[in-house]
This record gives structure tokens, sequence and C-alpha cells, in this order.
């Protein structure tokens, strides 16, 4: 998030100290157990931390008293990181308006107009906790427990897909290129193709996936080839009833079988579109669910120690994590706040965290009319994002790109 | 407002040290022109541990007393009980009360050197002490205090040779492999002097450092041969 003017480093932490406790659920530590790793209460309150070239890079959050989040600031920008064992782009979201709204107030006497002109404001927005409110009970939910029905059969076993193949940057580097372009001309382009922006970019996205294995694959048998499969989080909240502030999201896996020959980018975007149509229902996602749900209630595997639980779940990971995937494009959608938080946002960025498995992911937020598609990388080639942006291009849509790797392009 | 040059932020008027990168703040003035330079590195604050609080300093601190006073006693009432007397029992009293005594020093001092010296005179005392009381001050003087001595002269350019070097790699470990070659030599040195041989040193310490000498010069010339151009890190980096 850039501001229009320098962070005030002292307030920013000021209003660190009023809201964290206000979101108690975030407030924690992760602490090894005999059979678990729990999050417990962590008394101290976070500080903000100077932003470096590399963002979302190692947080030790198996450290005792490590928050699984941290406020970033450098310069005009605030960039909040959060763990996933915490929370999703959704909580993260919602943190960081109510963080914004508290360095608002947090100087101004709560007895003089404009405190409470801005207090009345920020309290209208059911996307902003503020200080004073205390947490309600449905914040705190395990959504996904709640929603876990054990009679219901477990999704089939995906196939093994496309992975990127490059050489990966040094340790602790993590390369973002950011495009920047006009919301309306994405809508505009995906209601051509009777879509939505996330089918749309989705396409676009499988599209230059498609280019780069027909180049790497060239010498390949097509009937070999690994289909290709692109990970969409979906959030949850918007189809299972919750109020959760933790995680609760899934991941919906359209998969396009490039063995059986060459797609056009329209037909990819009806794949998409037509897959989303099907599997964004509640019963496909509750299977899902299930599948997540079961291990961590089975009496057997509770029980079970915790080192072998680690080795366990590494292997778990590994045949059926982020391996199902050959990328991944997560959309948070549009991003709404109110006016006076308007007025010092100047732009909104959202990184996706990286995936030493899937080499690039990408990340998509727009903010006032603008749309940001940005790139993470851990892999020297630039292939897919420069595929990806001319293909936008090609469509007429201009972009501006940004990023912490310059001279490569 | 006072801006921080380094990282562009605004502060508080009286805050003098930035609080994200700890540059001096300048006195008043327009907000810094960065150029989007980004650091490079992570910020080392955030890992570090976050230190004990007064409160907490003194609740370890008599965790560990008390601790520390159920074998203090027991040693102590069964020295009692059977002769009458304090006799060997000051033996262990002496080395609780010297651990007591540096935990204490850990837990209430942070400057390292500080906690150099203090940790020093410790052991000194503690081996003057023990060497006493079993009736053995020459042991102290001709053996214990040439041994501390050596020890302190080999670590002391070792620590400071680590904290100082720019780059740390194989260098740091040349370095320790030539001080323990140091050491071997003094130790030999200091056998052939207490004991009635006619010899300067008794020759083993000239094996080791033979040994040793090499394997840290050669580690010395990997480090700033290679150490350069070539980043051990991506080399071995799975």
């Amino acid at each position: 998030m850039h501001l229009t003017e320098p962070v005030h480093i002292d307030r920013l932490s000021r209003a660190l100290e009023r809201i964290v406790p206000r979101f108690p659920y975030y407030q924690v530590h992760v602490r090894k157990g005999a059979f678990w790793y729990t999050l417990e209460e962590n008394p101290r309150i976070p500080l903000p931390v100077i932003d470096s070239k590399s963002p979302c890079r190692y947080m030790p959050i198996k450290q005792r008293g490590v928050f699984p989040f941290r406020i970033r600031v450098f310069g005009r920008t605030i960039a909040p990181e959060f763990s996933h064992a915490l929370t999703d782009g959704t909580g993260a979201l919602i943190f960081t308006k109510s963080l914004l709204a508290t360095y608002r107030l947090i100087d101004l006497s709560s007895s003089s107009p404009e405190y409470k002109e801005l207090y009345r404001e920020y309290a209208a927005d059911p996307e902003i906790f503020l200080f004073d409110t205390p947490a309600r009970d449905e914040e705190f939910e395990d959504a996904f427990l709640s929603h876990f029905d054990p009679t219901i059969p477990t999704p089939d076993q995906e196939k093994k897909v496309f992975h990127l193949p490059g050489k990966k940057l040094p340790i602790g580097t993590y390369r973002v290129r950011t495009g920047d372009m006009s919301v309306q001309k994405i809508i505009d382009l995906a209601k051509e193709h009777n879509a939505s922006i996330t089918e749309f970019l989705s396409g676009v996205y499988f599209y230059s996936l498609q280019h780069i294995q027909e180049h790497v694959f060239s010498n390949k048998i097509r009937g070999r080839w690994d289909p290709l499969s692109v990970m969409l989080p979906v959030n949850l909240r918007g189809l299972l009833p919750s109020s959760t502030m933790r995680n609760f999201f899934l991941t919906l896996n359209p998969l396009l079988d490039t063995r059986l020959g060459h797609y056009e980018l329209d037909e990819i975007i009806q794949r998409v579109h037509h897959f989303m149509k099907t599997q964004l229902d509640h019963r496909h996602l509750k299977q899902q669910i299930t599948r997540n749900v079961k291990g961590v209630v089975h009496p057997l595997l509770r029980i079970s120690p915790l080192w072998v639980k680690n080795i366990g779940l590494k292997m778990i990971y590994r045949d059926f994590g982020e391996s199902r995937f050959s990328g991944s494009i997560s959309n948070l959608g549009r991003a709404v706040f109110p006016p006076s938080l308007e007025d010092i946002i100047e732009t909104l960025e959202f990184v996706p965290p990286p995936s030493s498995t899937l080499g690039v992911k990408c990340g998509v937020i727009s903010y006032r009319g603008r749309l940001r598609l940005t790139f993470g990388s851990l892999i020297e080639e630039t292939a897919l994002e420069r595929l990806v942006f001319t293909t936008l291009r090609s469509y007429g849509i201009p972009i501006k790109l940004t990023g912490n790797w310059k001279g490569e392009e | 407002m006072p801006y921080c040059p380094y990282c562009g932020v605004e502060v508080d008027r009286e805050t003098t040290k930035c609080p994200l990168c700890a540059t001096a703040i300048p006195t008043e003035g327009p907000p810094p022109l960065l150029k989007d330079e980004y650091p490079h590195k992570e910020h080392q604050l955030y890992y570090k541990r976050r230190p004990f609080t007064a409160e907490e300093k003194r609740s370890v601190f008599w965790f560990f007393s008390l601790l520390f006073s159920v074998p203090l006693t027991i040693v102590i009432v069964v020295d009692l009980l059977r002769d009458w007397l304090i006799s060997w029992s000051l033996f262990p009293l002496v080395g609780i009360i010297g651990v007591w005594i540096g935990i204490a020093i850990g837990l209430f001092f942070r400057r390292t050197w500080l906690l150099y010296v203090l940790y020093s005179i410790l052991i000194v005392l503690l081996s003057l002490i023990i060497n006493t009381l079993a009736g053995a001050f020459h042991l102290f003087l001709y053996w214990n205090l040439p041994i501390i001595i050596m020890t302190a002269l080999g670590i002391t350019p070792c620590a400071l040779y680590a904290k100082y070097t720019t780059r740390k790699g194989f260098n740091v470990l040349g370095m320790i492999m030539w001080a323990i070659a140091l050491f071997c030599v003094g130790l030999d040195f200091l056998i052939s002097a207490n004991t009635d041989t006619h010899h300067l040193l008794q020759g083993w310490s000239i094996i080791v450092a033979a040994a040793l000498g090499p394997v840290g010069a050669l580690l010395m010339y990997v480090h700033y041969r290679f150490g350069k151009t070539m980043s051990f890190k991506r080399f071995f980096h799975a």
C-alpha cells in the first residue's frame, strides 16, 4: 500500500498498539505441543519493521514471541505480511483497513469534530473493526470445522501437472513485477468473452503457460505432456455462512489437457468460465473441506506425536499441496476504503506468497479504477510475466510496469 | 516534522533515532527524495528475541536461586550429618554458587565486552577458590591461570575478527584453526616448563600446528580467492 505522504512511523506504532488487541486471534505466537502446533496469546505488541527489496520472505513464526504477521514500512509504503497459518486475504485486508483507520484517528482528540466525523465514517464500514469495539465470538470460529461433514466423500486425487522450469533466484530474493492497468478496460474485455475478471485473467494465464509448455516440450510427444492446472483461491465466506477472521478459503483448479492439442485464448476462457460455473458450488467445496479436515480429526492421527506429523505432512504436502498446480492466480477483488482513507492511499498492491514449487504466482487487486496484477517469482526466467503482459497488451490495454527488479526488460 | 534520511518515514519531533532503521534523525527538513531503493537485506531486529523485562529477569533469577538452594542444602546437610563439619561440601558449594553467579551475570548484563570480562573474572576466581580450598594454590598459579589466559588470548582475536570482518565464512573457521594451533603450542610450552624436561616444547603441538596451520591457510585462501566471485550460498542451494 503506497500512501500519498511518508508514513509517520511513531503514529503507526501507536496505532498498532491500539488495534492489535482488537484482533486477539492475530495477537498470538506459535507454540509447539506434543501433538500439534498451537496458536497462543502473545502479550507483546508487534513493531513495524523496515521493508526490504524482496518482500514476503522468511518469517520465523516458530520462534517464541514472534507474531505470524508483520507490518513492513519504507518511505510511503505500508506492507502488512500475513502467514497463511493465521488468516487469508480477506482477514488481512480487514486488519489493514482497521489499522489505517486507527492510524488516522490515533493522534486526534476524541472530542474534536474531525475525530467524531472520521469515527462515524469508519464505524459505518463493516470491514473496519474499530479499536474500542470488542471482538465477536464468530470471528474466532474455525469455519472449516464448522462446515465439516464426515459423510461427504473426498474429491478424486488430482493428476500430475506441468511445472514451470527455471533456474532459482538466490535465496532470500523474490522478484516482484506489477502491471498497472485500467479496471474498466479489463471488465469490458472480460464481458466480450462472457466471463468475469478472474476467469478472463486465468484464461490469459493458462494461455501463457500453454505457450511455455509448447516451447519446453517441443521435442516431447504431445500424448505424454502433463496437463496444466491453475490454482484459483476462493473466499468461502460468500458461499458458506461464516464471519470468521481466520483462514477460510479453498482453491479451485481448472485443468487444461494440452495432450489433446492447442487451445485458443477464447476457448480457454470459456472452459475456465464453465468450470467455475459448475465447481463454485458449496457441495464441491465441502468435499475439499472434508478432505482437509478428515486428517485433523482422525483419532489415530490426533494421538501421533508432532515429529511424526511433521514428517507425514511434509510428504502429503509434496504430493497433494502446490505440486498439483502449474500456477496460481489470486484475485482479492475490489478494495473499497472510506473516502478519508482513499485520500491518503495512492495505490494498492497484492503480492502473492512465494512458492518454490510453482516458481511464479500472481496476485490481483483493484482499487480506485486501477487493476494491479502482481507477479511474485522465485525463478530467473521472466517468460510467464512477459507473456501475460504482452497478451493483455495485444488487446490494446496500456500497462505500466513497476517492480523491485530493474534492468532485465 | 522530521524525517528519517534513510527509510524516508516521518517521526515524532522528540525522536532522535529512527525506530525502523536506527539512523540518526537530522533536524527538521523536507522529506528526503528516496529512489525506491529498498534495503536488500532483511531487517534483523524482527528476528531477535525480545529481551527479558526487569520483572521477568527477577523471576528467572529467583527461580534459579530456589532451584540451586535444593542441592546446596542437601550437600551441606549430608556433609554435616556425616562428619559434623563442612569439608568436602565446599567444593560442590563453590561450583553451584559459581553457576548461579554465571546465570545472574547473563541475566542482568547485556554488553558483550562486559559479559566477557565478568565471565573471565568469574572463571579465574572459581579456579582460585577451588585450588586454595584443596590446598594447591601453586596449581592455580602454574597451570590454571596460564591456561585461562591462553584461552582468552585465543578467543579474543577470533571473536573480534568474526565481529568486524565484513564477509564471514571460511575465514572465521580458518582463524579458529590458527587459534587452536597456537593454543596447543602454548599448552605444550607450559607442560614443558612445569615438568622437569629440558626441552622448550615436547613436540606434539608442532604436529597439531603443522596439521591445522595449512588447513586454516587453505580456508583463508578459499575465502579471499573465491569468496567475491562465487556465492557459496547459491552454490550449495538445494
